[in-house]
């Protein structure tokens, strides 16, 4: 891929690749670390494919696992990635509902961060993890599941 | 609807920092490519065309050394004598080989 090629990828869905980063990392600074790091990745090779998006979302991907792998016990991940999008005060924060998806299984937390914030379909999320649409949907699920778990547990 | 599902629905990731997009295209457009003279595709091709012909090279030169080598074949002394031809001696050796008699002067 060439860097015109990439520039233009780049620019047209620099914000998907940021919610692809921020479904693992989430947090927004290593989000966009992972994303930048993938770039100078890709630039260094010169690989030819079909599907120019889901290549450079996979290298996303495996940077921002990176990151996450590289950080130490002392520095946590945060999980405060979400922010409330209109004024009602909800039972359930922005705050609290980041840090019960910082509890998912990463597979799961993922799945669920895709498909509900950046509105990929779950063939989408399947091609992108080269899994099953069956195995994606799963993930979902019980990710919502124990979503509901963890919160049913804070209201008693 | 139940909170969890209101709250997944009235929130949304944090937008990415007002740099992210300038950064990342820096970052590209910063980025020294290499000059290439070939593009890889070719030069693949061409290691492969090159492995080839010294491949069938070798396998021609092998051929070669094969069918110039002679059989050697077995000869066994039939007969030996002595005689004169003017003042020299001469030594008339005959064998018999796998091709037919063959006589040598020694």
């Amino acid at each position: 891929m060439t860097s015109e090629e990439l520039r233009a990828l780049y620019t047209e869905h620099h914000h998907r690749l940021y919610l692809v980063s921020l479904a693992i990392t989430t947090d927004r600074q290593t989000a966009e670390d992972a994303v930048h790091n993938a770039l100078l990745r890709l630039l260094t090779k010169n690989h030819r494919t079909k599907d120019p998006l889901a290549y450079v979302m996979r290298a996303v991907r495996d940077a921002a696992i990176d990151i996450v792998r590289s950080r130490t016990k002392e520095e946590p991940l945060q999980h405060e990635f979400l922010v409330g999008d209109c004024e009602t005060a909800h039972v359930i924060s922005p705050r609290m509902l980041g840090k019960a998806l910082g509890e998912l299984r990463l597979d799961e937390r993922e799945t669920m961060i895709l498909h509900i914030y950046a509105g990929m379909t779950f063939q989408e999320i399947a091609n992108l993890r080269r899994r099953s649409i069956n195995t994606v949907s799963a993930w979902y699920r019980r990710g919502l599941a124990k979503l509901r778990r963890i919160f049913e547990v804070e209201n008693e | 609807m139940n909170e969890l599902d209101k709250a997944l629905q009235s929130t949304k990731p944090r937008e990415p920092s007002s740099t992210y997009l300038e950064r990342g295209l820096a970052k590209i457009d910063e980025f020294d490519e290499p000059p290439r003279l070939v593009s890889p595709r070719w030069r693949h091709a061409t290691i492969g065309l090159a492995f080839l012909l010294v491949a069938s090279l070798a396998l021609n030169g092998l051929n070669w050394a094969q069918g110039h080598r002679e059989p050697s074949a077995e000869r066994m002394l039939v007969s030996s004598e002595l005689r004169w031809e003017g003042d020299l001696l001469i030594r008339e050796t005959h064998y018999e080989t796998s091709d037919g008699l063959e006589a040598n002067h020694d």
